[in-house]
């Protein structure tokens, strides 16, 4: 498994464990996200709807702003993507909370949306106990 | 291995596809914009073509498209 694919696994189930046990909302993979009134159609890894927001939540497709954004970097080319363009274009979608996940570094970096732009975060407003580390795949 | 669209349909290899695939397979749209960098579009659009051939692109294409197509080939040469 790759590193980034690893990555994934582990904060899907951390993620979905801790939000079934604090029954706060779902926690969805690779979903396609449409915000029209921001021409934004995006695919990201990991998204995550609060339950009173769960009406957004359509058949094969999340119409609306999700609570928290979580994007994994697949290839340190990638990071540039997900530090720029989308982070920028989550910001301006008003997504309260982003998340990027860095595997190469072992580090998942929190942004949370203050005015109008993200400011990196120890912690998460919406996990607020969870502690996400990342390993190397070969250690699980 | 270069990707060249010719007349004909062509069949993809495994290495071509894998080399072609953008963005992680993710088709995203932002502000109108693909989320492609140049290269990726380069990339999939050549992989696009050759699957269906020169031909077949030309038939797909309103007229409108063909008679720009051929005025920008014409201006090209």
């Amino acid at each position: 498994m790759s590193q980034r694919d690893s990555a994934f696994v582990h904060l899907l189930t951390e993620l979905t464990h801790y939000a079934r046990e604090n029954q706060s909302g779902t926690v969805l993979p690779r979903m396609l996200v449409c915000v029209h009134e921001k021409a934004v159609a995006v695919i990201p890894d990991i998204v995550f709807v609060k339950r009173a927001r769960s009406g957004i939540i359509q058949k094969n497709r999340i119409c609306g702003v999700p609570n928290l954004v979580v994007e994994i970097v697949s290839h340190p080319s990638h990071r540039d993507k997900l530090l720029g363009k989308k982070k920028d274009t989550y910001a301006r979608c008003e997504v309260p909370e982003y998340w990027v996940a860095d595997p190469f570094e072992k580090v998942v970096r929190k942004y949370v949306l203050v005015g109008g732009t993200y400011q990196e975060t120890e912690k998460s407003r919406l996990f607020p106990d969870l502690q996400v580390q990342l390993f190397d795949s070969e250690k699980g | 291995m270069k990707t060249i669209p010719k007349a004909e349909s062509q069949k993809i290899t495994f290495q071509m596809f894998e080399n072609s695939i953008p963005n992680e397979g993710k088709w995203e749209l932002i502000d109108g914009e693909l989320l492609f960098s140049d290269e990726e579009m380069r990339k999939v659009i050549l992989m696009l073509v050759s699957q269906i051939g020169l031909k077949k692109l030309i038939d797909i294409l309103p007229l409108e498209s063909r008679d720009e197509l051929e005025r920008l080939l014409r201006d090209k040469s």
